[in-house]
This record gives structure tokens, sequence and C-alpha cells, in this order.
């Protein structure tokens, strides 16, 4: 039993600096073909149905999922950052897919901390992105003149814990999950029979779903946030 | 060694999962990269077509809308138009039926006149009717009164008068008729 991630290889870049494909690499890959399958075989129906007619089955359901994502964005963001929905619908369907990849014994890609930390590195740059294109003067000013120049070391600070803490809490949660999961398949072979069932119910789909949710509607309020004044 | 063959049969090391080290940033890369071309796929292979589908629907619900608006008011015009046309016929309808009252009234007192006209000649003519059978009846009752004591008057006098008396009568008949006849011719 190991709960560290395994390294199928690597190329050496300088000493002790390595180019590796790891295990979070890899099933990172598998998500990935799983979202383009999705998103090719979405296409291609796409490309063969009349866009007039009334939609159905499998157009019904990607047009329900991308109109209900837009209006459900619309509703909890500032209209200047409509843009970034595309980027937050991937970025949902990715830690979807990804937590709940442990239910066919896949060790979720966010289970590393290599992996939930440049996402939210990436929620940390669209932020300062957003304030600085929108509001330039304004966003600045609210991170080192407010309330007085003082305050600024925190509120840098306070920026940059921003993605720890995201990415520490979806990475701790999934993580968590998956080591009970582990300990519990280590048990005799009887307790393991019914056992895992509701458990990778709850890890792998409850938990998963909800901290994906946490996790995007944590990051694109913050976005949201940034670019309004 | 080829790195492909690792991948294939798998040399398994094991990397910290815990270890905050550069290294473990350093991997956060090809993950991040493989996130943004998720995105860039996801949005040119998923997203932007089915937005593209669902403005070209939303387009034409906006077109059939605004037809629905302009077929909406010129039933509403058509509507009001036939509502004033109803209103006219309401109009003249009970112009017409005043009309019809007011001669059906004409004609009325026109006909309960000739017919009182009428009534009263037939009256009339049936008090004159009247009054000429009774002076008929009168005349008649009259004779046969006559008639009747006429007749009375024989039986009694024959029954009563002896020869002598009636000759007698008969002499005072006779002088008075001759009286009277001497009279008419001196006259």
């Amino acid at each position: 039993m190991d709960f560290n991630i395994r390294v199928f290889t690597g190329i050496r870049i300088t000493d002790g600096l390595e180019f590796l494909i790891t295990e979070t690499t890899v099933n990172t890959w598998i998500v990935m073909g799983l979202i383009l399958l999705f998103a090719i075989i979405v296409r291609i129906r796409i490309a063969r149905v009349d866009p007039l007619a009334r939609p159905k089955g499998l157009q019904n359901f990607i047009e329900m999922c991308v109109d209900g994502w837009e209006k459900f964005y619309a509703s909890n963001t500032n209209p200047i950052v409509m843009y970034l929905a595309p980027w937050f619908f991937t970025l949902i369907l990715f830690l979807l897919v990804s937590n709940a990849i442990g239910i066919v014994g896949l060790r979720p890609p966010t289970a590393d901390w290599g992996m939930t930390f440049p996402l939210a590195l990436s929620t940390f740059l669209l932020i300062q992105f957003a304030g600085v294109r929108h509001r330039p003067k304004s966003y600045l000013k609210s991170i080192f003149l407010e309330p007085v120049f003082l305050f600024a070391p925190l509120n840098v600070i306070g920026e940059l814990a921003r993605p720890i803490s995201l990415s520490f809490r979806l990475f701790g949660n999934i993580f968590g999950g998956m080591v009970l999961l582990t300990l519990l398949y280590s048990l005799p072979w009887f307790v393991t029979l019914l056992l895992p069932i509701p458990l990778h119910m709850y890890f792998d789909l409850a938990a998963g779903l909800l901290q994906a949710v946490i996790f995007t509607m944590l990051s694109l309020t913050f976005v949201s946030l940034a670019a309004a004044e | 060694m080829n790195p492909l063959f690792l991948l294939v049969n798998g040399t398994p090391e094991y990397r910290s999962v815990l270890s905050l080290d550069f290294q473990n940033f350093f991997d956060g890369g090809p993950n991040i990269f493989n996130f943004i071309v998720t995105v860039v796929l996801v949005t040119w292979l998923l997203y932007k077509p089915v937005k593209k589908i669902l403005a070209a629907r939303a387009e034409r619900i906006e077109g059939d809308m605004s037809d629905a608006a302009l077929s909406k008011a010129d039933a509403e015009e058509l509507k009001e138009m036939y509502e004033k046309k109803v209103k006219d016929i309401e109009a003249e309808r009970a112009a017409v039926l005043d009309e019809a009252r007011k001669l059906a009234g004409e004609n009325r007192t026109r006909i309960l006149d000739e017919a009182k006209v009428e009534a009263q000649d037939v009256k009339d003519r049936a008090a004159r009717d009247v009054a000429n059978e009774l002076e008929q009846i009168k005349g008649t009752v009259h004779q046969a009164i006559v008639d009747i004591s006429t007749d009375m008057a024989t039986r009694l006098i024959a029954s009563t008068i002896d020869k002598a008396a009636h000759e007698k009568l008969f002499d005072e008949a006779m002088v008075e008729l001759e009286a009277t006849t001497a009279f008419k011719v001196s006259a």
C-alpha cells in the first residue's frame, strides 16, 4: 500500500529536476481523452442534425448543460467576464471526471497537489488578469493602498493564499477519500464485498461533485470580484 | 532508455505526494498544459458549436416572435375593423327596427281607423235594417190586429144582433156611407 505517486518515466533536465511522466499525468491524459471523446461525439452529432430542428437525445442533453451553465455563470458573475465561461465550464467538467475516475480504480489526478496547485495557480493568474484588465487602477489600489498602504503586505499574502487554500482544499478532500478507500481495500476480503460501493458513491461521486463545484464556484467568484468595480 | 518503453513496461518508482519541492511545482507544468489543451479543444469542439446552435435557435425564435407580434397586430387591426362593422350593423339594425316599428304603428293606426269606419257603416246599415224590419213588423202586426178585431167584431155582432137591429145598423151604415160619398163627390 503506497499513497505516493507512481512515476513511469522521466527525462532528466538538470540535476535534481526531471520531466516526469507520473500516474497523475497518465490519468490526466485518460481524463482528457474521455472529455475529448465526448466532445468529438457531440461535435459529430451536432454536425449531422439540423441546428434549427427540435433537439433530442445527446444534443438536447449537451444543449441543456451549456445553456444551463451560461445562465448559472451569468447569474453568479459579472457580465464583463462572460468570455471566461468556457474556461470554467471545462474546469468543472475536468474536475468532475477527475474526481470520479477513482470509481474505476484509477488514482484521481486531483489527488495530487501537483495537479490541483497549477489549477489554482491558473485561477490566481485569471484573478490578476481580470482585475488588471477591467479596472487596473482601482484593483491595484485595492491591493496596495486599501485600507491604508501599511496593509499592502497583508493584502498580498491574502492574494497569494488563495491558490494555496484552493489547491489544498481540493487535494486534501480527494486524497483523503482515496486514502480511506485504499485502506478499506486492505481489509479482509469479505469486508470489501459490498462496503466499498456506498463509500465510492460518497467519496468519488458525492464528495467529488461537491469539491468540483466548490473549486469552480470560488474561482469564478474571485475572478468576478476582481473584475468588478 | 526510451521513455515510451518505460511507459509500456512500467518501472514503478514513486514520488512523494506531499513533497513540496521544486520538482513538484515543475510537475505541475505538464498538468496545466494538459488542462489548457483540454480547455481549447472543449471550447472548439463542444462549447462554441453548441452556443452557435443555441444562438441560431434563439435568433429564429426571436424572428418567429416578431412575426407573431406582427401577425397579432394585423389580427388586432382586423378585429377592430370587424368590431366596428358589427357596431355599424347593430346601429343599422336598430334603425331598421325603429323604422319598421314606426311603419307598423302607422299601419296599425290606419287599419284600426278603417276598421272603425267599416264597423260604423256595418252598424248603421244594421240599424237601418232593424228599423225597416221593425216598421214591417209593425204594419204586419197592425193588419193582424185589424183582421182579428174585425173577425171578433163580426163574430160578436153575429152572435148578439137580431135581424131588425142588423137592418137598422145596415141602414145607418149606408146613410153614413152615402153621406161620406156625397161629401166626397161635392168636394
